[in-house]
């Protein structure tokens, strides 16, 4: 079971997420701030989870801990291109930065990123909910939390496509849309079920996983 | 060494603007685009509607080269994404599509030195390090006379979400001229849209009304122009042209 402040942490990032998604929406400059933000967090999470770095060399790969530690290893890298990307490309609060002469280069990887690290990290929240999950079925209507999973899940596939995340991670849209004035919180709902997809794919891999790994 | 050249321009912007500002004084300067003879009903402060009223004339004694539209638009060409290295921009495709529909007057905005680069990658730059230094690039020549017109059509490319920083320099120039008018907002993009180019218009020239902006991909209005010319005629008809 977690600590206290570790699931802090991670509730913190996950309700930031979106509002960082939102970009222009919420302000340039918050959106400088958030980031920054994130990935402070994103690094006392990394500190407070160490043990797994020292495990990663040791013991048994199942498949189940293959997807983990690819899974793992490919948001590390996203966690550290999005922010560096960002900061090197601020226009609020890092200035003091000088402009290097690969800023079209840092906006296409600031571009990507972010559309696949928030599908991947969607996921990564999902395969970690598995023993939440499980404790749900004592709840008293699972079969209702497990119905409206679906319902939203299912809007979360029309949503994804409606915020054109389909062409930003294949690369095909390389600049963002943001409709200027746009109210903020249909956009979260949109946002949130994205999220709520792929961190429902997320736990429904783990599980599946899991049972593989058992039955070897 | 690019860095150099940077505040070099900047330097030399700012001498420009230091004497476009003593010689313009508080008023305009008289125009030598597009002359036109009868300036009389002009005087008369224009209605303020979203241009259903602007080409109806009301005028009397209109040479056959009046008009009280003007197109305005920033354009560039070289090396631009997705559409190679052209020799004709994208906005200023589309901003003779508007001029040839509307019957408007061009203007185009023209940086007063040659400090935007023609490959893509160094542009964007200098578009970066401009917006970071929330710039004011000088631009060259005398902007007609503005109270000419009743509606002006402004457009550009989307760089990095805004308009770049040379039209905020034409926006602040002529912000008193502006301000009365119809401003009508069309930016190029491949994705962006149309990035709150009508919002920052509007914080820009306060006072002025700003119609609904279109948004064109640079790509079509280079490769698909039949396709982007129907859309602008659309957009025309809707705002009352």
């Amino acid at each position: 079971m977690k600590s206290r402040l570790r699931i802090f942490l991670d509730i913190a990032m996950t309700v930031l997420m979106p509002l960082l998604m939102a970009y222009s929406l919420v302000g340039e400059t918050a959106h400088e701030i958030i980031g920054s933000v994130i990935f402070i967090l994103f690094i006392v999470h990394h500190i407070l989870n160490r043990k797994w770095y020292g495990a990663v060399c040791k013991g048994r790969y199942t498949p189940r801990r293959i997807f983990q530690t690819v899974l793992n290893t490919a948001l590390f890298v996203f966690m550290i291109l999005q922010p560096v990307s960002g900061i090197l490309l601020s226009k609020h609060l890092y200035t003091f930065i000088p402009i290097l002469p690969v800023t079209a280069a840092l906006r296409s990887v600031h571009m990507i990123v972010p559309y696949w690290g928030y599908v991947l990290l969607s996921v990564h929240a999902g395969t970690h909910l598995l023993p939440l999950m499980s404790k749900m079925k004592k709840a008293p209507l699972p079969q209702v939390l497990f119905c409206a999973d679906i319902l939203i899940s299912g809007y979360g596939v029309y949503a994804f496509i409606k915020r054109g995340f389909p062409g930003y991670m294949s690369g095909s849209t390389m600049f963002a849309f943001f409709n200027a004035g746009e109210p903020l919180v249909p956009f979260f709902l949109d946002y949130i079920a994205v999220m709520v997809l792929f961190a429902s794919l997320g736990t429904l891999t783990a599980y599946l996983l899991h049972k593989f790994t058992k039955t070897r | 060494m690019k860095h150099m050249k940077n505040i070099l321009s900047a330097l030399l912007a700012l001498v420009m603007i230091l004497t476009l500002a003593a010689c313009a004084g508080g008023g305009q300067t008289s125009g030598t685009v597009a002359e036109t003879e009868s300036r009389i009903e002009n005087m008369t402060a224009p209605s303020g509607k979203t241009g259903s009223d602007t080409l109806s004339g009301t005028d009397e004694t209109a040479a056959p080269s009046e008009s009280k539209t003007l197109v305005v638009y920033f354009s560039r060409t070289g090396e631009q994404y997705t559409v190679g290295v052209i020799d004709k921009g994208n906005t200023a495709i589309v901003a003779e599509m508007i001029a040839e529909k509307t019957g408007a007057d061009l203007w185009e905005v023209l940086p007063v030195d040659d400090h935007y680069p023609m490959t893509y990658s160094a542009l964007t730059d200098v578009a970066k390090k401009e917006q970071n230094d929330n710039a004011r690039p000088a631009y060259k020549g005398t902007v007609p006379d503005l109270s000419e017109y009743d509606t002006v059509f402004i457009g550009a490319p989307v760089w990095w979400g805004d308009w770049p920083m040379i039209l905020y320099t034409f926006f602040e120039q002529n912000r008193d001229a502006l301000g009365g008018k119809t401003l009508i907002p069309f930016s190029t993009h491949e994705g962006s849209g149309l990035s709150g180019f009508d919002r920052k218009l509007g914080s820009a020239v306060p006072g002025a009304t700003v119609g609904k902006g279109l948004a064109v991909r640079g790509n079509d209005a280079q490769n698909r122009q039949d396709s982007v010319r129907e859309s602008v005629n659309i957009w025309l008809k809707e705002l009352g042209f």
